[in-house]
């Protein structure tokens, strides 16, 4: 357990992947957050270039430093102070979108399965067991995610395969009666939950090879948001938009919809299971990269140690991060997450951008 | 013992004590030191006091005081342990030749010397000696069935293979049975398996390595791999902790396991164990090391990776698709037998809307009248039937079926009608049960016996997220665990194609042109491509 290991750009592909593509699902922003909208689907082409876009600025930055994570090349293009200022902003994102999604998966098992337990002990559990995936490194998370991987894509298409015969080709009309802006506002959210982009360049100096992981995470954030695409034609067309915006888990209640035969009805599970497992893959990754950039702000030689205390502070964070499941949906509408989200991309790439241009004439300069 | 001491009484230590002495205190240690400071002087009384004490004058220890038939000037000792040496062929072979002329018309020689030299050459037919200069090798050799001659006026001696006592003969392996393949298994006789390995493979590129693990038992273990097919750094890696053991005692493979294993407090095996010839010479020929103990039929694999637990040498024998069939089988029933209580824990306990009304009336119906939840009724049913298995094993035999009825009729049928446990958890613990037995390694099975009952406790608390929990954490485990540097769960994490022809499926042995990669790429060519059979076009 010295050496902390590296991951294959295939395992990073997977991983991204796995992350984008439970959040997506699980909330399917592209449906509810933009009202009833009969062709919400089509947002999905829009989520898939605008988050591709947010993976390329931050991974083609990472990866002009492919042996350095955001934490030590932040230091060296902007001096110590200003790089750990920075370094912080994406310390507060992990621990942000981390404590969001645990707190949306523990608000889904408690309303839908575990009704008389605290919402509390289900969060625990969950980043207990993913500190445990943390603590064993990147290598071993990668495998991990190797066996996720195809579990989590074979249930999510059974369900939306399985809930084909019931769609009601007539509530998918009509296509774009309104123009293109109510699709591009539609977009907005499922573009920037991309900000799990921002763990890249933590994970990228363990990627065996460094110079092609950009291109790997824009694969993986375009193939999740195409995923979203047909699981979204499903949703709209089996419960219909309205229906459909106004849940609060529509490919949840989907699932709960589906009927395919007598003794096969009630499918939830099948849309929990991979979630439980996608969300521990996302969660153990910012678990992962939040101690890993904490110890280097700290110059702290080994992670580890920090997984516990830092497993504490998420816990709490996830349960404070708001009221009811309704305050933090309406975190997702997107006026509120496109601006949110927007600062904590934009402001730390664009400072860290800009020394780099800066940094890059003066050489020329010289 | 007087009669010892009375032998004792002419040696003197140098250093003031007396064998004598030394014997009654009984130290062992300070007996040790003495005799390591009496060499072998090439007087045979002196020597056989010395054997004696070592022994402690034990009544098995013989010693036989000849005197040469061609020439009665010349006194041999020789010196077995009753028991321990073949009696037939001590007598044939060497107190014979000793004690009648010796078949050669060479003009006798009076030297000791010489007689001793001539000795080496005639007794046990010529067959190889082992020279002993020092008395603790004499000590050594003896406790492992050698006869050792003496001459007097020479300060060496000749240890003899003479050994022959009640063994075991090779049978059919009991804990893992096929129907097609060979029939018979290891036995308790090192030499005997490395023959079996031998007589399978026959290359001289198998090579043996031996070691004497173990203080006191001075057991001999050895490590077995075909040069130039396995690995350098993995021989080196094996050797190197092999070599790091320092016990008194090993008296299974079992001891040997635990030092060596990579991960000593996980509840997976990291070392395959086998007692089929057939199966172990398959993994040598795949590139692992077998390590064969004396004293027990287990050898050990190494590495052994989780799918390697899973497969069976039969697996080989019969036509590919019933051997894939049966490895798919496998995999499931392991996944049963480690999550069916978990899953039905935690679909009665949290979610009764996944299963189709009519059946969760039957078995509400059925839980209507048992006081306990379902997790509760669930781990004392399995640990009942641990409880029934563990009896099996340890009874008697003659009250073996006394057992199964008492634990088919009370805990089957009395137990329902008494409303103490319901007939769908009978059925499900019962169900587990079977699968549970389909895994070809016993270790294995008890693995999975043990994680079964934390993952029924997360279903008992958390219903279905509790077992995609434990799961998960079980996962985590497998993908760090490595066994001899290699990944646990090679090859599907990480992933290598190639090998998953001989993974979850058994792909033909026509496809299989190349040895699994085990960091070695050395020798990976199994046979010449396109050997499909094509029978002639008539």
């Amino acid at each position: 357990m010295i050496g902390e290991g590296q991951i294959g750009g295939r395992q990073l592909l997977l991983i991204l992947f796995i992350m984008r593509a439970t959040i997506g699902i699980a909330f399917l922003p592209i449906v509810t957050v933009a009202g009833p909208m009969e062709d919400a689907w089509l947002a999905g082409f829009g989520a898939a270039i605008g988050s591709a876009l947010i993976a390329l600025v931050v991974g083609s930055l990472s990866s002009k430093f492919p042996t350095q994570t955001v934490v030590e090349f932040a230091q060296e293009l902007l001096g110590t102070v200003f790089g750990k200022i920075v370094s912080l902003i994406f310390l507060w994102v992990f621990l942000f979108v981390a404590a969001v999604d645990v707190r949306m998966y523990g608000e889904v098992l408690v309303t839908a399965f575990l009704p008389e337990t605290p919402l509390f002990f289900v969060i625990a559990v969950m980043v207990v067991v993913s500190s445990y995936a943390a603590y064993q490194g990147i290598e071993v998370m990668g495998r991990t995610a190797d066996f996720i991987f195809p579990v989590f894509v074979l249930m999510i298409l059974t369900t939306t395969v399985a809930a084909v015969p019931s769609i009601n080709w007539g509530r998918l009309q009509p296509i774009a009666a309104k123009g293109i802006r109510p699709i591009l506002r539609a977009s907005i959210t499922p573009t920037f939950i991309a900000l799990q982009v921002m763990t890249l360049p933590v994970l990228l100096p363990r990627v065996s090879k460094p110079e092609k992981a950009t291109a790997y995470a824009v694969w993986a954030v375009v193939l999740a948001s195409f995923l979203l695409i047909p699981t979204s034609i499903v949703t709209i067309g089996v419960l219909g938009a309205d229906l459909a915006s106004r849940s609060v888990f529509p490919f949840f209640n989907l699932a709960r919809a589906v009927r395919i035969s007598e003794f096969l009805e009630r499918l939830e599970a099948l849309v929990v299971f991979p979630w439980g497992l996608g969300l521990f893959v996302a969660v153990s990754i910012y678990l992962y990269c939040g101690a890993k950039s904490l110890a280097q702000v700290l110059n702290i030689k080994d992670y580890r140690p920090l997984i516990p205390p830092m497993a504490v502070v998420w816990v709490a964070m996830s349960i404070q991060v708001s009221a009811d499941m309704f305050e933090l949906g309406r975190f997702f509408l997107p006026e509120v997450l496109g601006p949110f989200a927007l600062t904590l991309i934009a402001v730390p790439h664009g400072l860290l951008w800009l020394a780099y241009g800066v940094r890059k004439l003066k050489k020329k300069g010289n | 013992m007087r009669f010892l001491l009375k032998v004792l009484r002419g040696i003197r230590r140098r250093r003031g004590r007396t064998l004598k002495q030394l014997v009654s205190d009984a130290d062992y240690h300070e007996i040790e030191a003495y005799i390591e400071q009496e060499s072998l002087t090439g007087k045979l009384e002196n020597t056989e006091a010395l054997i004696k004490a070592a022994f402690g004058g034990s009544p098995d220890l013989v010693f036989r005081r000849m005197r040469l038939a061609a020439n009665d000037q010349i006194e041999v000792l020789v010196c077995y342990i009753d028991g321990l040496v073949d009696m037939h062929l001590l007598a044939e072979a060497i107190l014979g030749p000793i004690g009648s002329e010796l078949p050669f018309d060479l003009p006798l020689p009076a030297a000791p010397k010489g007689a001793y030299d001539l000795l080496g050459q005639s007794l046990l037919h010529g067959a190889a000696l082992q020279e002993v200069d020092e008395l603790g090798d004499a000590l050594k050799v003896l406790s492992k069935g050698f006869a050792v001659v003496f001459v007097e006026g020479v300060a060496q001696g000749q240890a003899y293979a003479v050994q022959g006592w009640v063994e075991r003969s090779v049978e059919e392996p009991t804990t893992e049975s096929a129907v097609r393949g060979p029939k018979q298994g290891f036995v308790e006789n090192p030499r005997v398996n490395t023959s079996m390995l031998r007589r399978i493979i026959g290359a001289p590129e198998l090579w043996f390595e031996e070691l004497e693990i173990g203080g006191v038992t001075k057991t001999k273990v050895t490590l077995a791999y075909i040069k130039g097919i396995a690995s350098n750094d993995l021989i080196e890696e094996a050797r190197r902790r092999l070599q790091s053991i320092t016990v008194d005692a090993v008296f299974e493979s079992g001891y040997i396991e635990e030092y060596i294993e990579d991960a000593p407090f996980s509840p997976f095996p990291t070392l395959l164990r086998t007692e089929r010839p057939d199966k172990a010479a398959g993994s040598l020929l795949e590139g692992r090391i077998v390590i064969i103990t004396e004293g027990t039929p287990f050898v050990l694999i190494a590495p052994a990776v989780f799918a390697s637990f899973l497969m069976a040498s039969e697996d080989y024998y019969e036509r590919s698709w019933t051997s894939s069939f049966l490895r798919l089988v496998r995999i499931i029933a392991m996944f049963i037998s480690l999550t069916l209580p978990s899953f039905y824990i935690a679909i009665t306990t949290f979610h009764q809307e996944m299963l189709p009304t009519p059946l969760i009336l039957s078995i509400a119906a059925q839980r209507e009248g048992v006081p306990f939840a379902a997790i509760v009724e669930a781990i004392f049913l399995e640990l009942s039937f641990e409880l029934l298995r563990e009896a099996g094993i340890r009874l008697p035999k003659v009250v073996g079926p006394a057992i199964s009825i008492v634990g088919a009729l009370v805990l089957g049928e009395a137990a329902v009608q008494a409303g103490l446990v319901s007939s769908a958890m009978v059925i499900v613990v019962a169900f587990t049960a079977i699968a549970s037995f389909a895994s070809p390694i016993w270790s294995m099975t008890l693995s999975v016996h043990l994680l079964r009952f934390p993952i029924m406790i997360l279903a008992g608390s958390l219903g279905l997220f509790g077992v995609v929990m434990g799961l998960s954490a079980v996962l985590i485990h497998l993908s760090a665990l490595r066994t001899f540097g290699v990944p646990y769960l090679e090859p599907f994490s990480p992933v290598i194609f190639p090998q998953w022809k001989d993974a979850g499926i058994r792909a033909p042995l026509w496809m299989m042109d190349v040895r699994p990669n085990r960091k070695s790429e050395q020798d990976r060519i199994r046979e010449e491509p396109e050997q499909k059979p094509r029978p002639p076009q008539s």
